[in-house]
């Protein structure tokens, strides 16, 4: 019986894995915690100044942001550590449900003047579009995977299921093929 | 030697950069600007290939898209197409080129000959005679004789990603009318993409004669583009619009997208509007031997002579009922060719000062007069002149009248009106969002263009660029040949189709548009009939005594041009066609040696080791002391909220409202029409907390299950959905030896019986972290499910091996289950299995409340007693009998399946085969014993309970 493991390639070393062209660059990151949150969100972000929902088009703080999903769910992000003032998993008398997320996505933060051009190669979306506010779900089809988009000052950050996250890797690597290489040092 | 036809000056090539290629095996050389047939023509090769049915010698037609006859096979490194378009391809140094439809090359056919029977195979002659036994038995053969290309299976083939955009406004065509339109879009702060089919900017501009704002129309073009760039405006080159879909969805295929390979990449762009600027396809005029090379269409004739300096013949006629052909004799007439200008109108409807300053330059204008017939054997070597007047000539270049190109309008549901004042079909229905603005409007006077064009950009008519060209007859109808000259008159060169032919359609009652393409195939193949459908419709309309106005047209179908599969595929190849999901621990995998294959949309060790008795070590290990699998990809899916239970209870089959805390319970779910859906285990983590471990390949499934239910009827403000399997990686630990190894993981959590007893579910930790430990089994030993953070994974992996557990793959994983009669959802249920077929009658005989599929589990189907029900079978023999075997019945001599096996493997542990199956009738048929057969082989097998080992559980506590 063949083996599919020579056909597939394997998952790279995601502390190491990154791609550098001469006007892109596609860094991987993993986030400390991830929360999705779902439930009376209003309240929820009235008891917490701090965090704003964004959109895929509103420009996110890279270390910490709240990303809407759906009209009743976000998914928290923060690359530095905890977030305080976050309700215990499950369900919370505020009426919200949490669910640890920390270890279920691979971040691809792609930045750089080649950044909107390798956008448009995953998904029909105007990413470059004015902000429409935080209504809009964040979370899209990019590349043929399901994917979490953000928009950050240096480009954009992709949140991918880590099971998915070895496919849109290649496929990062494939697109980014088009991209002449840096010179060498 | 072939004399060279260019010319020494002229031209916008780079005769500086010489580039070599062959074609049909001899070398060339051609410039930087080249095209290939402008290089093929300047080489001084006539034929270029052979026609699809006859092989007749065809030589270069057109300039353009729409070119019937010089389709090459081109090969240039690692890229090949095998049907390139001599017109549109970019000459490049080292390409290799051959002619498609010759056997031998294209001036030495050794099919040649079927051009000499064509009298016995005329249009439809394959639907009258390959009838007998069927089409199939002759097509192969046929297929040899004709068609195009062939795909080289080795070449590379573009993989570029498609590209998306979105724009305010999309302007297609980058002439004159199209510059115009983006001009006047893009001064309103609107995103403004255009897209042009060629290398250039202009259009005919480039090479008609034009003053456009005072300067040459070369020179306009080129500073619009410098305005436009300015402006922001995305400007594509060398990008054809393939097809206008719902919502001005556009796809385009761009070539060249990478400077080192002839790539091509697909563009969709979204946009608010749509300007179709895609101007005017020449018609062919429409004599006999029209098609014999060295004969071409005035406006390509041009274009070679003033844009890649080729003198296209010594002795020119040119052929004509409408003023466009004037600038064309000009030209060559400049060019020092001798030139006769042959216009079909009287002298008195001929512009007097065209008349004069063709006369002034020598050139020979013969009013009132039709183009006959073309003489000579291999290429043209003379007309014959309606007025008897016979003319030696090497070239022959004619234009019947333009016809608008209305494909994208057409895509768009935009209904075509015909003209009969120029012989052509106009934009007639608006269709929103889409403007045809320019020649594709049926617009002839350029400054009427660019008004107009300016005006549908947004601009007001006094911004438009100013031409003062004046307006003069630029199309008129083709003129028909009168009379029966007893020689072929060619209609759609690509494929063969004469005047005749269509007669011969109208005599036997094809006479509907859409039947006519369909008997004589006019109109199909790569060039769709840009240059022959109008001239069909006309010659239709007179064969049948009928106007072309009552005739319709055929529909315009994407794509404009051809596109190669592996455009429209992009990147979706290989490991991106469809992604698979991966194990966080899939790297230790590979270093365990595991062989891998694809289960359930996931990528999963099969087993581990290269030696044949793999699996079986694996089932022994099991049994024996204790294994270690990955199950990351099971599902775990978080129900969170008051209405948590509830919604558990609705959707499972198995109740679950009443499990408690800390406890875990196997459940089914089943579709709406009661079929079994998805087994798995529900754990409660809290009151209002539960986790669903559905199957691996269920995960997406069984999550928007779970969400639609909760939106059907519950409170949306008092249950939530998460799948959270992403997050996690699961590793099981089972068999006798499972208690002490997952003790030595250190996982913080009291492992005694008697307070973590099978089905139960703690909280522990490892590596620092939060971790739940399930103790269920899959395999009917004892069995502990240990969940941690995805990136913990590898770590516990390494622990669990370190402690002396054996890896297991999915394979004898089956094996195990088997043994015990757990069944896989899919594989050991069907389409039709109901959850009292598998033994498990329980919630549908006690359950009193609703849940998902139970009216359909009381139906007279479902109450039947022949239901199919899962049973062992034991065979005689050391062979496991293959799955899909039927069981069968004899009755009246002859066979009756009642069920098939469904899983069959070998079973170390009791030193047998063993298999599930579903069987009519399940354990109470009549005897246990039971025949079956696969592929005309008989096995006796008998009907057993499905758990074959262990039947009282007693190894879960093992």
């Amino acid at each position: 019986m063949a083996d599919r493991g020579l056909f597939w390639s394997p998952a790279p070393d995601w502390q190491r894995a990154d791609i550098r062209c001469r006007d892109l660059t596609v860094t991987t990151r993993s986030a400390a915690a991830a929360w999705l949150v779902s439930g009376a969100l209003a309240r929820f972000l009235e008891d917490r100044e701090e965090m704003r929902c964004h959109g895929p088009l509103d420009v996110c703080d890279p270390d910490a942001y709240a990303l809407r999903l759906a009209p009743d769910r976000l998914l928290l992000v923060a690359l530095g550590g905890g977030t305080a003032n976050l309700p215990a998993f499950g369900w919370s008398d505020d009426g919200v449900a949490v669910t640890d997320v920390s270890d279920a996505f691979v971040l691809f933060d792609v930045a750089g003047r080649g950044a909107l051009d390798l956008m448009r190669l995953g998904a029909d979306y105007q990413f470059d579009a004015a902000p429409v506010g935080s209504a809009e779900s964040a979370m899209m089809v990019f590349a043929g995977v399901k994917a979490i988009v953000a928009r950050m000052p240096q480009g954009w950050r992709l949140h991918v299921e880590r099971p998915y996250a070895p496919a849109l890797w290649r496929w990062l690597q494939h697109a980014a093929s088009a991209w002449d290489k840096p010179p060498a040092a | 030697m072939i004399p060279s036809r260019r010319m020494e000056q002229g031209g916008a090539i780079d005769r500086a950069q010489r580039l070599r290629f062959t074609f049909d095996g001899e070398a060339y050389e051609g410039h930087a600007g080249d095209t290939v047939a402008s290089a093929l023509l300047a080489n001084g090769v006539r034929i270029v290939g052979r026609s699809f049915k006859y092989h007749r010698p065809r030589g270069i037609y057109t300039a353009g898209p729409e070119e019937p006859s010089a389709i090459l096979d081109l090969r240039l490194g690692n890229r090949h197409d095998p049907n390139a378009r001599a017109t549109l391809e970019p000459l490049a140094d080292g390409m290799e080129l051959r002619s498609i439809h010759a056997n031998g090359t294209a001036e030495n056919d050794r099919l040649g000959f079927l051009d000499r029977i064509a009298r016995f195979i005329p249009a439809a002659f394959y639907y009258k005679t390959f009838m007998w036994p069927n089409w199939m038995a002759y097509e192969h053969r046929i297929r040899a004789l004709a068609g195009l290309g062939r795909v080289d299976l080795s070449s590379r083939a573009t993989s570029a990603a498609h590209r998306h955009v979105q724009a305010d406004v999309c302007v297609v065509g980058a002439g004159p009318a199209g510059l115009a339109a983006a001009l006047a879009a893009s001064t309103r702060g609107k995103r403004v993409m255009l897209v042009e089919a060629q290398g250039e900017l202009g259009g005919t501009v480039l090479y008609r004669e034009a003053m456009i704002d005072g300067m040459p129309g070369a020179d306009w073009a080129r500073q619009a583009e410098r305005v436009l760039r300015d402006r922001g405006v995305e400007i594509l080159r060398r990008s054809t619009a393939l097809a206008l879909y719902d919502h001005n969805v556009l796809s385009i295929v761009q070539k060249d997208v990478a400077a080192s390979a002839n790539d091509e990449r697909l563009w969709l762009v979204r946009a608010g509007r749509m300007v179709v600027a895609t101007g005017a396809i020449e018609r062919p005029l429409l004599f006999a031997n029209n098609d014999r090379p060295g004969i071409m269409l005035a406006d390509a004739a041009l274009l070679y002579t003033r844009r890649y300096a080729v003198k296209v013949g010594n002795a020119c006629v040119v052929a004509t009922g409408n003023d466009s052909a004037y600038e064309v004799a000009l030209a060559l007439r400049q060019a020092g060719s001798d030139v006769h200008l042959i216009d079909s109108r009287p002298e008195r409807d001929i512009d007097p000062s065209l008349a004069g300053s063709m006369r002034a330059a020598g050139i020979k204008l013969v009013p009132a007069t039709l183009v006959e017939g073309a003489g000579g054997h291999r290429s043209v070597e003379a007309v014959a002149l309606s007025n008897g007047q016979r003319i030696v000539s090497d070239v022959v270049v004619h234009s019947g009248g333009w016809t608008p190109s209305l494909h994208l309008y057409c895509h768009a549901k935009g209904k075509p009106s015909w003209d009969a004042v120029t012989g052509s079909y106009r934009p007639g229905s608006a269709v929103a969002g889409v403007d045809v603005v320019g020649a594709a409007a049926g617009l002839w006077d350029l400054d009427a263009m660019l008004r107009n064009a300016t005006e549908i950009g947004g601009g007001k008519a006094g911004e438009a660029p100013s031409s003062g060209t004046g307006v003069r007859q630029w199309t008129a109808p083709t003129p028909l040949p009168a009379g029966k000259s007893g020689k072929r008159i060619w209609v759609d060169l690509q494929n063969d189709v004469t005047i005749a032919d269509i007669k011969l359609a109208v005599r036997e009652n094809f006479s509907a548009v859409e039947h006519l393409k369909r008997y004589t195939t006019i109109g199909m193949g790569t060039d769709q009939g840009k240059t022959s459908n109008v001239n069909a419709l006309a010659v239709l309309a007179a064969s049948s005594g009928r106007e072309v106005a009552g005739l319709g047209t055929t529909t315009f179908r994407p794509p404009f041009v051809p596109v190669s599969m592996a455009t429209i595929a992009g990147s979706e190849r290989g490991e991106l066609q469809v992604p698979i999901r991966r194990l966080p621990a899939e790297n230790i995998h590979r270093q365990e040696g595991a062989c891998f294959r694809e289960y359930g949309g996931a990528l999963r060790p099969a087993w581990y080791g290269a030696d044949a008795d793999a699996i079986a070590r694996e089932c022994i290990a099991a049994r024996g002391n204790a294994v270690v699998f990955d199950a990351s990809s099971l599902g775990k899916i978080e129900v969170i909220g008051p209405q948590a239970a509830a919604l558990l209870d609705f959707v499972y089959y198995t109740p679950m409202a009443s499990l408690a805390v800390g406890r875990a319970r196997y459940g089914l779910t089943l579709g709406e029409a009661g079929i079994v859906a998805d087994d798995g285990v529900v754990l409660r983590l809290a009151p209002n907390h539960f986790v669903v471990s559905c199957s691996s390949s269920h995960v997406a499934w069984m999550a928007a299950q779970h969400e639609a239910w909760r939106q059907d009827r519950f409170d949306l403000a008092q249950v939530f959905i998460h799948d959270a399997t992403a997050h996690w990686a699961t590793i099981a630990i089972s068999g006798p030896a499972s208690k002490r190894i997952v003790g030595e993981l250190g996982l913080g959590v009291d492992l005694d019986d008697a307070r973590f007893p099978h089905m139960s579910v703690a909280t522990g930790r490892f590596a620092g972290r939060p971790a739940r430990i399930a103790r269920v089994s899959f395999t009917g030993e004892r069995g502990y499910e240990i969940a941690v953070p995805a990136t913990l994974g590898a770590p516990l992996w390494q622990k669990a091996r370190a402690a002396g557990a054996t890896p297991l793959g999915i394979e004898a994983l089956g094996v195990l289950r088997a043994e015990k009669g757990y069944i896989y959802v899919g594989q050991d249920t069907d389409g039709e299995t109901l959850p009292h077929d598998l033994g498990m009658g329980g919630p549908r005989a006690k359950r009193q409340d609703a849940y998902v599929g139970d009216r359909s589990l009381f139906t007279p189907a479902a109450s039947k007693p022949n239901r199919k029900r899962l049973v062992g079978i034991l065979v005689e023999g050391k062979a496991p009998i293959p799955v899909g075997a039927h069981g069968i019945e004899l009755k009246d001599g002859r066979r009756r399946s009642l069920g098939y096996v469904t899983s069959s493997y070998w079973s170390a542990a009791l030193g047998h085969p063993i298999a599930l199956g579903l069987i009519e009738g399940g354990l109470e048929r009549a005897s246990a014993a039971i025949e079956l057969e696969h592929l005309g082989q008989r096995f006796t097998g008998r009907l057993v309970p499905p758990c074959f080992l262990d039947p009282k559980g007693e190894r879960l506590n093992g």
